[in-house]
């Protein structure tokens, strides 16, 4: 009878603590931008001056992005039609972010890549606090330097 | 005792022949892929596209008479076929180069090249005078260094090094904040040459240079190096990238679907 309680407490516990552990995570965990607006958001939050900027073509990505203009820079979002395909795009690029497929670009400085869910990010620059940003926005980048 | 003697010599000697090829092992290591264009003799020689604008014709006159001092190939600059330079589109068997405002994209060139069975079979290059119209970037020195770079891609080089703020190796094919250096990273160096070499020593059954593509299914002659915007979206990519589904809106309901099977490098 003894043991018994004890087991029954224990599994008591170890539920409620599973349940605690998950509503705190839920709560806390910082959510990740899923669009432009909220990359531009992310931005702004991060107490970064952005604005949006003019739409961009990159020869070697499927679809069409646009920029944000931060801190003297761009941050180039683009927004594919689901997950798989933002995830199929981003396996195209090299770890170093200087080849995307068969395309062997020369960037005007250190690339960084992020994605989540549908959005695929690409900076070019080495702004400490964009960087910070993105990484809050978006998780640690996938590719680049 | 007196079998160890022959083994020591040979141990002596075979350790001696990797020493006397280490330096052509460790010089080249830069081959893109293994991305080569087919052809069944050397030197041959691949047609640049002009279709540059005049800023860019000492350039790319450069570029190809550096690339030319290669043994395995030349290259000359012949009259562009591309059309408009904006989308740069290329020409099977050969190399499209052509300059534009591409916008501030982030890169200064692009190059690239199409594949079938590890063989290129067409490429271009594209400079981008968003920023070379810029008094940071037109400059002789970025100039001779991003074309270069960007000729040497479509040759079947990668870069040497892609870190900017580091020393410069005197190559076109690596990355730095200061082409004059010193060294100059203007020209290719020996390294270069050293890999076109491992790169063309051997020859194929057929060639790619000079060739037009034939059109196959679902292909088009004037699709990006991804195939992907005139593909339409990329809905499904599997087995690591090597089969995609594109789906293309036509509009009233019907799509195309454009399905992929990428060609290895090195095949």
């Amino acid at each position: 009878m003894h043991r018994r309680r004890i087991a029954l407490v224990g599994f008591v516990v170890l539920a409620v603590g599973s349940a605690a552990c998950g509503g705190l995570s839920a709560s806390n965990r910082p959510q990740h931008a899923t669009d432009y607006a909220s990359v531009l958001d992310h931005l702004r939050a991060a107490g970064l001056s952005a604005e949006p900027g003019e739409e961009v073509e990159q020869p070697f990505l499927a679809v069409t992005g646009r920029m944000i203009q931060v801190r003297g820079g761009d941050v180039q979002v683009f927004s594919y039609s689901d997950p798989a395909a933002a995830a199929a795009q981003a396996a195209r690029i090299s770890a170093d972010g200087a080849t995307v497929g068969t395309a062997n670009i020369h960037w005007i400085g250190p690339p960084h890549f992020y994605r989540h869910g549908v959005i695929l990010v690409v900076y070019v620059g080495d702004d400490a606090q964009v960087l910070r940003a993105l990484e809050s926005a978006l998780g640690p980048q996938f590719a680049g330097r | 005792m007196s079998s160890m003697f022959p083994r020591r010599v040979l141990t002596v000697f075979l350790v001696s022949l990797v020493l006397a090829a280490l330096p052509s092992i460790t010089w080249a290591s830069h081959s893109w892929g293994g991305y080569h264009w087919a052809r069944t003799s050397n030197p041959f020689t691949l047609k640049l596209g002009h279709n540059v604008s005049s800023a860019w014709d000492a350039y790319l006159g450069d570029a190809s008479t550096d690339w030319s001092v290669s043994p395995e190939l030349d290259t000359t600059v012949v009259a562009g076929g591309a059309g408009n330079v904006r989308r740069c589109r290329p020409t099977g068997g050969r190399v499209e180069v052509c300059s534009a405002t591409y916008g501030n994209t982030g890169w200064l060139g692009v190059a690239g090249i199409w594949i079938s069975g590890g063989h290129i079979v067409q490429g271009y290059v594209k400079v981008n005078d968003t920023y070379f119209n810029t008094a940071d970037y037109d400059t002789p020195g970025w100039r001779h260094l991003v074309m270069c770079q960007e000729v040497g891609h479509a040759l079947g080089l990668d870069h040497q090094d892609t870190t900017f703020d580091n020393a410069n190796l005197g190559t076109c094919m690596d990355y730095t904040s200061s082409p004059y250096g010193p060294p100059s990273n203007e020209h290719p160096n020996q390294h270069d040459y050293d890999q076109l070499s491992l790169i063309y020593q051997h020859l194929d059954g057929t060639t790619t240079v000079g060739q037009t593509v034939s059109r196959a299914a679902g292909q088009r002659e004037d699709r990006s190096p991804v195939g992907t915007a005139q593909w339409g979206k990329l809905i499904r990519s599997t087995n690591g990238g090597r089969t995609e589904v594109f789906e293309l809106d036509l509009g009233g309901g019907n799509k195309t679907l454009t399905f992929v099977i990428w060609a290895n490098a090195g095949e």
